[in-house]
């Protein structure tokens, strides 16, 4: 425990001292969050009312958790730093968890972040906040799971522009921009399917303060935790054998 | 005691054989170079002996220590400095040297005591608050040999440890290697064939995975009638490959 947690404080101090972290992670979700609402007061929009733009764009957040995974994660490959890992007397289970914990309290630092900027344009102060943070915490966790994934994939230069994808994905099918009901047919079935309607979704629905929905959108994310999650531990160990 | 002991120790990579039923000793305390080509096994060899790949085939002992049934504590007793500087760039010189300290078990207290006497041994002590990244690529080096060396390894394996590095830098590097003699046993890697031969005590030359030579300097030379050391590796690797052909 003592390994894995001195791992993981390596793996908080790493992320939060590259500017990346705050460029990406903190300051483009705030500053969409910004022009979204400006827009709403001239040209008022259903979907940009903050109590939905809040819990999506907190929830979008979220996504560059995984990207700040896969870049360590891939550059410790590129680095050998991997190799030093794997040489010592860590178990796998020690620095996979190393990786993945320091990830959730960045990622709900970011989703405060938001929604402290949405009390600015309206958001009222409850404990709903406090709610709808928990509430993207298994969100949270899908998104450090894709980030282990493809850390351990892809190269250090693959990672940044794969990951941006997921970032894409996350705000395009996440139900921030537009409703996939709206569109319906197979792209909402997709969007049901994968798991970024159900991170804002969940959020959005402490807000509506409708528990079933919250729990009907929180089950899927639970099961594709678990996936990607038992993915990277299985490709980690194999990474640990070949090299 | 010896401090490595390989017996047909094999690695396969599908039809490639990387590393060929290698038979070797080294004994505790010993400087030993491994020399080779791109491609000889070197790194494979020094991968498999400190737990990072398992061998296909063979048996092989750190401090006596089984790499198949004693996994761990031949682990615990060796150290890797791999060719790449393979630091944390964002965490400081000090702080990197804490962390690997702390990855084998040592207590927060011990490992900073460790990490301030290797920072004055490796005359990185005025850099000790620098973020790893910043650093010179000799002091890099530097860093990563001290990283392996905190956590007190009775084996130290050095891949390629001056690799990419001007001559200056490679020689304050060689020195500090050179102090470590007789505190552990040091297994160098290098295609520096003057780095093998100033340092070691002892050289194995490995070509095509098969361990070609092996004897002193002097002795390789004498061997192969070759009046430079130089001529004598070529001599071990050409001869093999004309064999081959």
């Amino acid at each position: 425990m003592k390994r894995m947690l001195a791992f993981a404080l390596r793996v908080a101090k790493e992320t939060l001292r590259d500017p990346v972290t705050l460029i990406f992670g903190v300051g483009l979700p705030v500053a969409l969050l910004v022009l979204m609402s400006i827009i709403q007061r001239s040209v008022p929009v259903e979907i940009f009312a903050i109590s939905r733009l809040a819990p999506g764009m907190a929830a979008f957040s979220l996504a560059f958790t995984a990207m700040f995974a896969a870049i360590l994660i891939s550059k410790d490959k590129s680095t050998s730093f991997l190799l030093r890992v794997f040489a010592s007397p860590m178990r796998p289970w020690e620095y996979i968890l190393g990786y993945a914990l320091p990830m959730l309290p960045i990622g709900t630092m970011q989703c405060a972040v938001c929604f402290a900027a949405a009390l600015c344009f309206g958001l009222p102060f409850s404990g709903k906040l406090l709610l709808a943070v928990l509430a993207l915490l298994p969100a949270a966790a899908v998104y450090v799971s894709f980030g282990l994934l493809f850390g351990v994939l892809l190269t250090d230069k693959q990672a940044a522009p794969v990951s941006s994808i997921l970032v894409q994905c996350a705000a395009l099918l996440g139900g921030i921009w537009f409703d996939p009901v709206l569109i319906g047919g197979a792209f909402e079935t997709v969007c049901d399917v994968l798991p970024f309607v159900h991170a804002a979704g969940a959020a959005a629905a402490v807000f509506a303060g409708d528990g079933a929905a919250v729990i009907s959108h929180i089950l899927p994310l639970f099961g594709w935790t678990a996936v990607l999650f038992a993915a990277a531990v299985f490709l980690f160990r194999r990474k640990m054998r070949a090299d | 005691m010896n401090a490595i002991e390989t017996e047909k120790l094999t690695k396969c990579f599908r039809d490639r054989r990387a590393v060929d039923a290698l038979d070797l000793t080294v004994g505790a305390g010993e400087f030993f170079a491994l020399l080779g080509q791109n491609g000889a096994g070197k790194t494979t060899t020094i991968r498999m002996l400190s737990g990072l790949l398992a061998p296909t085939d063979g048996e092989a002992f750190i401090m006596g220590n089984s790499i198949h049934t004693a996994a761990d504590a031949a682990k615990a007793c060796c150290n890797i400095s791999p060719q790449e500087t393979a630091v944390a760039e964002n965490l400081t010189v000090k702080e990197n040297l804490v962390l690997v300290a702390r990855l084998y078990g040592v207590e927060k207290t011990a490992a900073e005591h460790s990490a301030e006497t290797l920072l004055a041994e490796f005359g990185l002590e005025e850099r000790a608050a620098s973020r790893a990244k910043t650093l010179s690529g000799g002091m890099k080096r530097r860093l990563s040999i001290a990283m392996a060396l905190i956590t007190e390894p009775k084996v130290l394996f050095l891949d390629e440890p001056t690799l990419g590095l001007d001559v200056r830098a490679r020689r304050e590097l060689w020195k500090m290697i050179t102090a470590l003699k007789g505190k552990m046993t040091l297994v160098l890697t290098t295609h520096y064939l003057e780095e093998a031969e100033a340092l070691s005590d002892r050289i194995g030359i490995m070509h095509k995975g098969r361990l070609a030579a092996l004897g002193t300097a002097y002795e390789l030379c004498a061997e192969a009638g070759a009046e430079t050391f130089e001529d004598a590796f070529l001599y071990f690797t050409e001869e093999e490959s004309e064999e081959t052909i």
